[in-house]
């Protein structure tokens, strides 16, 4: 996967870099927002990873010159400003996902990731199948060999959000936003219990796991290799 | 002050246009009036004219010369200073009684001065002259009196115009050092602001004039201001007082990593424990920076209508089971939607710290119960659990930035969470208040949606 990181800071770039390399990305990192922006409509990539504040041209603008340029990379916005409304005014300007400083590496990993193999064009999915477990969307019904599964309206959501990530990893962090819409760091473990719930129904009466557990990351639901 | 100085005081040029009108006003008044006088005193004084005139020729038309010239002379006497005037001619021009010269009067009414009448006396003459049988009778009465009201009146209005202009400058001059001085006051006091005194504040009289209105405003925006400039600084003290102490733990870890990494020992331990307490330090810092920004007030643009009851009941919903796997049980009570104008993250947020707080804080056994209440546009949002609670003394306090209770000291937690609530029922303009559930804490939410949120300057 083609990737650009346009960051500042050069021991976090460095780093981040270094990482994605080692998971068989290509990696360009550029320090600037103009270049930034130069680059990213010259050259086509999977994913830009973009800064907030960069030197040049901050990253919200670069963000917007690249969508009123038509073009519908992804993008990752990072942020060390912390504030609560950073979320939004990412995604206002056109941002697909947002990411706090301090992070840790897997957690940006899993996030580009889910942002690259997004369908260029969202397909309207009616139904979604990890091995024998399939998921009806449309009658809201989940089956595990042939088996009907009971399920929680929210914890059908958060089966559906496993699935079609089917073999990345899906963080905690990603889990709270998009099942919960929790923008925030829960001090008791929501996660956990309601992953726990789910793998109780869907894994524990049958042989095979499906939703494994990545430790310190997050999960992943993939069938048996 | 100088006068220089004086004329750039709006209230001294106040005074002195004020009293330039007045002036011009009182100018037009004595014109008016000077002039109805006048036409009134000279009607009377061509009545009189008319009046001695009638009375001589009465006399003439009872025929004797002699007696005619005697009656003159003896008005003549009777009129020493010459306040009227007689001439008698013959017709042949002959003058037979008389005390001004021959003017020449011309028949009728006319208007001749003093001097072409042969008199020393600096005035004129309103004399009335025609034929009465064989003579001619010129009568007239002096126009002093007249001109006597024209430097009565134009006197009368100087003294006036100075007395009032002199009255202008020493009242316009009190209340421009009057002003002066509360503007000095003023000024003062803004320049002790901008060396970065914030607690000082613009004098108010109380007397509720213009000055005392601005004082008022400029006071509000500086009290406002003074808040924030503490609340940063609060913010900046914990995270000083608050960040040192975990940082030093971090650097303790990494520098037992180190030494075991030299001496060729394993190290992951306490690398993992840096990498723990480093996740920790973030947290205080996100929820500080949260807390402060939450108090900005800039949230407050993107609020909308959210449906409190139901937002209450799913986050319930979502620590059912967190707190079933603790042996606890949430419950919600409560029928109907319940709109208030809001924000669906930090309200989602401020709910769950209480329902987590219940959870990380209470034994086995015990029941959280949520609640929302709406009566006549009032919405009450309602988190209790029968636990142990909050001494009745400590429940201010548990509202402050990294306030923990004695017995919390050693969970885990920043401190945070009870403050962040309340900042986020401060923004809302909502009240929160703790009570004894007895046994327990009830923590509620009142929102009323007729009341306007706390004072904030509109943010950027």
């Amino acid at each position: 996967m083609r990737i650009l990181l346009i960051e500042d800071d050069p021991a976090a770039a460095a780093y981040v870099a270094r990482g994605l390399s080692e998971q068989g990305h290509v990696c360009n990192v550029l320090a600037d927002g103009t270049d930034g922006l130069f680059e990213a409509t010259r050259e086509s990539y999977d994913v830009l990873v973009v800064d907030r504040m960069l030197p040049g041209l901050d990253g919200l603008s670069l963000v917007r010159a690249l969508r009123a340029a038509g073009r519908k990379t992804p993008v990752l916005f990072l942020t060390a400003l912390g504030g609560i409304d950073d979320r939004v005014e990412g995604l206002e300007a056109g941002g697909d996902d947002y990411l706090t400083k301090p992070f840790a590496f897997a957690e940006l990993l899993a996030r580009v990731n889910a942002l690259a193999r997004r369908p260029p064009v969202q397909e309207v999915k009616t139904a979604l199948q990890v091995a024998d477990l399939e998921l009806d969307l449309l009658r809201r019904e989940a089956r595990r060999a042939g088996q009907k599964i009971e399920l929680l309206p929210k914890e059908f959501t958060l089966l559906e959000v496993l699935m079609r990530n089917e073999g990345r990893v899906v963080t905690r962090t990603m889990l709270l936003e998009r099942v919960w819409d929790f923008h925030f760091d829960p001090k008791t473990s929501v996660v956990e219990t309601h992953v726990s719930r789910l793998r109780a129904k869907i894994d524990k009466p049958f042989a095979q796991p499906l939703l494994h557990t990545v430790k310190n990351i997050g999960y992943s639901l993939h069938a048996p290799r | 002050m100088r006068p220089a100085d004086l004329w750039r005081h709006s209230s001294f040029r106040l005074a002195l246009g004020v009293s330039l009108c007045v002036l011009a006003t009182l100018m037009l008044a004595s014109g008016v009036g000077y002039g109805l006088m006048r036409s009134q005193l000279a009607a009377r004084q061509d009545a009189r004219v008319t009046e001695v005139f009638a009375a001589i020729q009465q006399t003439i038309l009872q025929g004797d010369e002699t007696d005619l010239i005697e009656a003159i002379t003896a008005r003549i006497s009777a009129s020493p200073d010459r306040a009227t005037a007689y001439l008698l001619r013959d017709q042949a021009g002959k003058v037979l009684a008389g005390n001004i010269a021959q003017g020449g009067a011309p028949p009728g009414w006319s208007t001749i001065s003093a001097a072409r009448l042969g008199l020393a006396a600096d005035t004129s003459y309103r004399l009335f002259s025609a034929a009465v049988g064989p003579y001619r009778l010129t009568v007239g009465v002096t126009n002093a009196d007249l001109d006597g009201l024209q430097d009565i009146v134009l006197g009368a209005f100087g003294w006036a115009a100075l007395v009032a202009l002199w009255a202008t400058l020493v009242v316009g001059a009190l209340l421009a050092v009057q002003v002066q001085r509360r503007m000095t006051a003023a000024e003062a006091a803004a320049a002790r602001v901008a060396q970065g005194d914030l607690l000082a504040r613009l004098p108010v009289t109380g007397r509720g004039d213009d000055l005392d209105r601005i004082s008022r405003a400029v006071n509000a925006a500086l009290d406002r201001l003074a808040a924030l400039v503490e609340a940063l600084r609060q913010v900046s003290a914990d995270i000083a007082h608050e960040l040192r102490t975990p940082l030093n733990r971090l650097r303790i870890h990494i520098e037992e990593a180190a030494a075991k990494a030299s001496l060729g020992q394993e190290a992951e331990a306490d690398l993992a424990a840096a990498l723990a307490q480093s996740a920790a330090i973030d947290q205080t810092f996100a929820a500080l920076l949260r807390i402060a920004q939450i108090e900005a007030g800039a949230r407050r643009e993107r609020f909308a209508a959210v449906d409190v009851a139901a937002l209450l009941a799913g986050v319930a919903e979502v620590y059912g089971d967190v707190a079933e796997d603790a042996s606890m049980s949430v419950r919600y009570d409560g029928a109907g939607a319940a709109v208030v104008l809001g924000d669906t993250d930090l309200l989602t947020q401020g709910f769950a710290n209480l329902i987590e707080n219940a959870i990380r804080h209470c034994p086995t056994g015990t029941v959280i119960k949520c609640a929302v209440r709406a009566e006549g546009g009032d919405v009450t949002a309602v988190v209790c659990d029968n636990g142990p609670g909050i001494p009745a003394d400590q429940r201010d306090k548990v509202l402050r930035r990294l306030y923990r209770l004695e017995k919390s000291r050693t969970t885990e937690g920043t401190g945070l969470g009870l403050a962040l609530v309340k900042a986020v029922a401060d923004l809302h303009g909502a009240t929160l208040t703790l009570t004894d559930a007895a046994p327990g804490l009830c923590v509620a939410l009142h929102f009323r949606p007729g009341a306007a949120p706390s004072a904030a300057p509109p943010a950027s």
